[in-house]
C-alpha cells in the first residue's frame, strides 16, 4: 500500500520512455536541415551554370560578330575611319570569343556581361567537351588569320591579302562555329535543367521523408501517450479500488498534520460522514476523544515525523492504539464504537535519492465487535461464576418451591414498588412508605429464610436496616428512599437471573427426564403439595441453628384442607412469623431448659384444623419460657412512647397487645431472625385482612400458643372464579 | 448503578427549581418502571449519557407545569417553542451539574426535545428505569434515569 502511496506522490522524469520521440524528431530537423542544405548547394551551382549558359550564348553573339566586323572590314578598305571602328570591335570580339572559349575549355576566370570578373569550370559534359574541341580545333586557323591581319593592320603593312584570308577564314568557319556554339549553349541548358529536375526530386523526397517522419512520430508519441495514460489510468483505478474495498479507514497525514486528499471509502463509515481531504488531524479527533487524547496524538506523529526518532521504538507509545470513541446522534444519544489507530511512516525519495518521512500513513479499524465480544466473554464468564454461586446457594430447594417463590419474589417488589410510586407530598405520607414496605420485606425475608435462600434473606435483611435508618431520620424526604431503590432494583435483577437460571434448569430437567412429560408434571404438582409445607421444618431447624436452640418441630393437618394457593401463601407467612417468634423468642437454649428440668430439645406444634366448612384453626405452640411479660413492660418503657407510670399500671392483656404493634420487639438485638418488631404486626395485619381472630395464651416458663381462626378459602372455589 | 450517580441527575433538576421564584421543589420516592413502559409526560427533554455509564436521562413534565414555570420566570409566551426551549434548559442544568461532578469522564450529548415517551433507543426494553417524581406547586413532573454500566 505504500508503495502505491509513494509511486503516487513521486512523479519521476523517465528519460528512456521519450527516446524514441527525442531521435524521431532530431532525425526529422536532420533531414529537413540536410534537405535545405542541398538545396542551397544547388541553388548556387544553377546560378553559375546560368552563368555559363549565358556567356555560352554570348559565344554565339561574339562568332557572328566577328563574321561581321570582318565583312565590314571587307566593305571598308576605303573607309579609314570606318575601318578602324571595325577593326576595334573585331580585336574585342575575338579577345572576348578566345578567352571565353579557353575559359570553357580549362576554367578560368573571363569578363562577364557587366564586365566584371566571372570565373567559370571547365565545362564537364562529354556533349559540351565534344563541341569546346571542335570550336577550338576551328578557331585555331579562323584565330590566327585574324590575329595576321590585326598584326598587318597594325605594323601599317599590307593587309589586304590577310584581310582576304581572314575573310574567307570567316566564311568557311562562321556557321560551323556559330552551331557548335549552340550546341555548347544547349548542353549547358541541359545540365542546368538536369540539374533543377534532381533538386525537384530531391526536395520532394526530403518532404516526402519529413512527412513519413512526423506521421511516425505522431503515430509513436500518440500510443505512447495513450499507453501510458492507460498504465496511469490502472494504476489511478487500481489504487481507488483498494481505497474503495479495503477494510481500514486510510489515510496521510502530512508534517503540518493535514490530511492527504484520498482516503479510504471505509474511513466514512469509522469516523461518520464528513470532509476529510485538508482537515487537521486535531480536528478530525476534537469531537471523538478528549481533548487531551488528542493533544497526546498530535505529540506522537510529530514524534513519528522526526527522523532521529526509531519508529519502532515508540510504537508502544501510540496513545489512539485502543480507543473508545463516542459519536454524538443526532437523536441525542452516541454511538459507542472502538477504534484502533495505527501511524506509519511513509516514505519519498528526494532529488538527491535520499528517503525522507513525507507522510504518515494513519489506519484506522473498526474493532467494536471484538471488543464487545472480549467484554461478554467477560461478563459471561463472570456471569457463569456468578451462576455457579447462585445454583450451589439454590441447590438445596426444591425447584417447584423455587418457582413459587420466585413468583411470590416479584409480587413482593411490585408492592414494594407501588408504594413508592404512590404520590406522597406530606411527610406523614412519606413516613408511613417505609413501614409499609417494611413489612412487605420482611414477608420476604421470612420466606426466604424458611426456603434457607440466604442471599434474598441478606438482602432483605439490609434493606431492612436501610427502612430502619429512614425510619428514624427526621425531616424525611422522597430522596431519602433513594438508596433503598436502588437495593429493590439489585434485588429484582439478581432475582430475575435466579428466574432466568431456574428456567434453564428446568428445560434440562424436562430434557434429561425419561418418563413422559404428563407424569413428571404430576410428580412436581404433587411434591410440591407435600414440600409446600415441608419446607417449614427447614426453616425451623435453620433458625433453631442459628440461635444455638434444639427444636424439635411437630406440624399436622397442613395438607388437609385444600386452600387456594394464595391464601395458603399467606397461611404460611403467618406460620413463618409465628415459628420464628417461636424459635426465637419462645424455646430456652439447651442450658436453660437444663436448669429448668425441662427436655433439652425444645417443643413447637404446628396444627391446621378445620372447625366448620367455613372456618380453620391455625394453632402454633411452643413449649419454651412463655410471654416474658416483664419484658415486654421494660421495652415499652424504653420506647418512651408512653408515661412509666402508666405502663406499670397496665395489664399483661395490655401488654400482650403491644407485641402486635410496629416496631415493637423484645429482641435485645436486631439480628436476621428477630429484633425489628415487625413480625407479629404483619401476622395481626394478615389476619385482620382476612377478618380472622388471634388468642394467645401463655404460661411462664412453660409454653406460649398462638391460636388464630380464619375462613377457608378452597382451591376448587378461587379456579372456578379464575374459570 | 450507585446511589451518587443517581444523585447527580437528581440534583440538577433540583438545582433548576431554585432559580426559580418558587423554589418550594419537592422529590417524591423514587420507584421503578420497566423500559417497555416508560413513564413520560406531555413534553420531554432527553440527554444521552456515554462512558463508564451510559444510556439515558430525562426530564419529563407536563404541559401545565412548563406553562406555569414560564410565567414563573417571567416568560409571558407559552408557545410550544417556548415550552420545548424551557425542557431543554431544565435537561442542559441537568447535564451541566453532571458534567461538573463526573468530569470529563462522561460524554454528554445536547438535549433533544421530544411529545411524549422516549421510544427504544433511548430506553432499551430489556433494562428497567428510575423515575424520580418531583412536585413543583401542585404539579407532577418527573426525572427518569436509564443507564447501564
Amino acid at each position: 500500500m505504500s508503495q502505491n502511496f509513494d509511486r503516487q506522490y513521486q512523479p519521476r522524469f523517465d528519460f528512456g520512455k521519450y527516446k524514441g520521440i527525442i531521435i524521431s524528431i532530431a532525425l526529422f530537423l536532420l533531414l529537413d536541415a540536410s534537405v535545405l542544405l542541398f538545396n542551397f548547394y544547388v541553388s548556387f551551382e544553377i546560378a553559375d551554370d546560368a552563368v555559363g549558359v549565358n556567356l555560352a550564348g554570348r559565344q554565339r553573339m561574339l562568332s557572328q560578330r566577328m563574321a561581321k566586323t570582318l565583312f565590314v572590314l571587307d566593305a571598308s578598305r576605303d573607309d579609314p575611319i570606318g575601318f578602324k571602328t571595325a577593326f576595334d570591335e573585331l580585336q574585342l570580339s575575338k579577345g572576348l570569343f578566345d578567352e571565353t572559349l579557353n575559359a570553357f575549355t580549362r576554367g578560368g576566370n573571363v569578363r562577364g556581361a557587366g564586365n566584371q570578373t566571372v570565373t567559370l569550370a571547365p565545362v564537364s559534359s562529354q556533349a559540351g567537351q565534344d563541341s569546346l574541341r571542335n570550336a577550338t580545333e576551328l578557331w585555331r586557323s579562323y584565330k590566327t588569320a585574324i590575329e595576321n591581319f590585326a598584326i598587318d593592320f597594325q605594323q601599317g603593312a599590307d593587309y589586304q591579302s590577310s584581310l582576304t584570308v581572314a575573310v574567307a577564314m570567316a566564311r568557311v568557319h562562321n556557321l560551323a562555329i556559330l552551331s557548335l556554339m549552340n550546341d555548347l549553349t544547349i548542353d549547358l541548358e541541359k545540365v542546368a535543367a538536369s540539374k533543377a529536375t534532381r533538386l525537384q526530386i530531391i526536395q520532394t523526397v526530403g518532404i516526402s521523408l519529413a512527412i513519413i517522419n512526423f506521421l511516425f512520430i505522431m503515430f509513436h508519441f500518440v500510443r505512447q501517450l495513450r499507453d501510458s495514460d492507460k498504465v496511469i489510468e490502472k494504476a489511478r483505478r487500481e489504487t481507488s479500488e483498494i481505497l474503495e474495498t479495503v477494510n481500514e479507514g486510510l489515510f496521510l497525514i502530512d508534517k503540518d498534520l493535514v490530511l492527504g486528499e484520498q482516503h479510504s471509502a471505509r474511513l466514512i463509515d469509522v469516523l461518520g460522514p464528513q470532509e476529510f481531504a485538508g482537515k487537521s488531524f486535531h480536528a478530525l479527533l476534537e469531537n471523538i476523544v478528549s481533548e487531551k487524547a488528542a493533544e497526546t496524538a498530535s505529540d506522537f506523529i510529530e514524534l513519528l515525523f522526526d527522523p532521529k526518532v526509531k519508529e519502532k521504538l515508540i510504537g508502544d507509545l501510540n496513545p489512539l492504539s485502543l480507543v473508545e470513541v463516542n459519536i454524538a446522534q443526532s437523536n441525542g444519544g452516541f454511538l459507542t464504537k472502538h477504534l484502533q489507530f495505527s501511524f506509519a511512516r511513509a516514505y519519498q525519495k528526494d532529488e538527491n535519492d535520499i528517503q525522507t518521512i513525507s507522510h504518515v500513513l494513519v489506519t484506522v479499524l473498526d474493532i467494536t465487535e471484538r471488543v464487545k465480544l472480549e467484554r461478554a466473554l467477560n461478563e459471561s464468564r463472570k456471569h457463569n461464576e456468578s451462576q455457579l454461586e447462585m445454583i450451589t446457594g439454590l441447590l438445596h430447594t426444591h425447584p417447584a418451591l423455587l418457582k413459587e417463590f420466585l413468583a411470590n419474589s416479584f409480587d413482593c417488589f411490585n408492592r414494594i414498588n407501588s408504594i413508592l410510586r404512590q404520590p406522597a407530598k406530606t411527610a406523614q405520607s412519606v413516613r408511613d412508605k417505609a413501614t409499609s414496605i417494611f413489612r412487605e420485606i420482611h414477608n420476604f425475608k421470612g420466606e426466604a429464610a424458611s426456603l434457607k435462600l440466604e442471599f434474598f434473606e441478606c438482602a432483605a435483611h439490609k434493606m431492612e436496616d436501610t427502612l430502619a435508618l429512614l425510619r428514624d431520620k427526621r425531616d424525611l424526604t422522597g430522596n431519602d428512599y433513594l438508596g433503598l431503590t436502588v437495593q429493590l432494583e439489585s434485588l429484582i435483577s439478581y432475582t430475575q437471573q435466579v428466574e432466568h437460571l431456574t428456567e434453564k434448569l428446568g428445560q434440562f430437567a424436562v430434557v434429561s427426564t425419561s418418563e413422559p412429560r404428563h407424569v413428571s408434571h404430576k410428580h412436581i404438582t404433587g411434591s410440591r403439595r407435600d414440600d409446600g409445607w415441608g419446607h417449614l421444618d427447614d426453616l425451623v431447624q435453620n433458625i433453631a441453628m442459628r440461635n444455638g436452640k434444639l427444636v424439635k418441630f411437630v406440624a399436622s393437618g397442613l395438607t388437609e384442607i385444600d386452600l387456594d394457593s394464595q391464601y395458603q401463601q399467606k397461611i404460611k407467612d403467618i406460620c413463618i412469623q409465628l415459628l420464628r417468634n417461636a424459635v426465637v423468642h419462645g424455646i430456652e437454649p439447651p442450658r436453660d431448659r437444663e436448669l429448668s428440668e425441662k427436655p433439652l430439645i425444645g417443643r413447637i406444634d404446628l396444627r391446621l384444623a378445620k372447625i366448620s366448612e367455613s372456618e380453620m384453626e391455625l394453632t402454633v405452640m411452643d413449649d419454651g419460657k412463655g410471654l416474658d411479660y416483664d419484658a415486654i413492660r421494660t421495652k415499652a418503657i424504653a420506647t418512651g412512647k408512653w408515661p412509666e407510670e402508666e405502663i406499670e399500671s397496665w395489664t399483661n392483656k395490655h401488654l400482650l397487645g403491644l407485641i402486635f404493634q410496629e416496631g415493637f420487639s423484645t429482641a435485645n438485638e436486631i439480628s436476621i431472625d428477630a429484633g425489628r418488631g415487625v413480625g407479629m404486626e404483619s401476622v395481626m395485619s394478615h389476619v385482620l385482612a382476612q377478618r380472622g381472630k388471634i388468642s394467645v395464651s401463655s404460661r411462664k416458663g412453660r409454653h406460649c400458643r398462638f391460636v388464630i381462626t380464619l375462613p377457608i378459602l378452597y382451591a376448587n372455589a378461587s379456579e372456578e372464579i379464575a374459570a | 448503578m450507585s446511589q451518587e450517580t443517581l444523585q447527580v441527575f437528581i440534583d440538577g433538576v433540583v438545582n433548576y427549581f431554585q432559580h426559580t421564584n418558587d423554589k418550594d421543589v419537592k422529590v417524591g420516592t423514587p420507584y421503578l418502571v420497566e423500559n417497555n413502559n416508560p413513564a413520560a409526560y406531555d413534553v420531554t427533554g432527553i440527554i444521552g449519557i456515554s462512558g463508564p455509564y451510559r444510556g439515558c436521562v430525562y426530564f419529563t413534565a407536563p404541559r401545565i407545569l412548563l406553562k406555569h414555570l414560564l410565567l414563573s420566570i417571567g416568560e409571558m409566551d407559552t408557545s410550544n417553542e417556548h415550552i420545548f426551549d424551557l425542557v431543554g434548559e431544565v435537561a442542559n442544568t441537568i447535564s451541566g451539574n453532571a458534567r461538573s461532578r463526573f468530569g470529563h469522564e462522561f460524554m454528554i450529548s445536547v438535549p433533544v426535545m421530544i411529545e411524549g415517551a422516549p421510544n427504544q433507543i433511548h430506553l432499551p426494553s430489556r433494562m428497567r428505569s428510575y423515575v424520580i417524581p418531583v412536585y413543583w406547586k401542585a404539579y407532577h413532573a418527573a426525572v427518569v434515569i436509564c443507564l447501564e454500566q
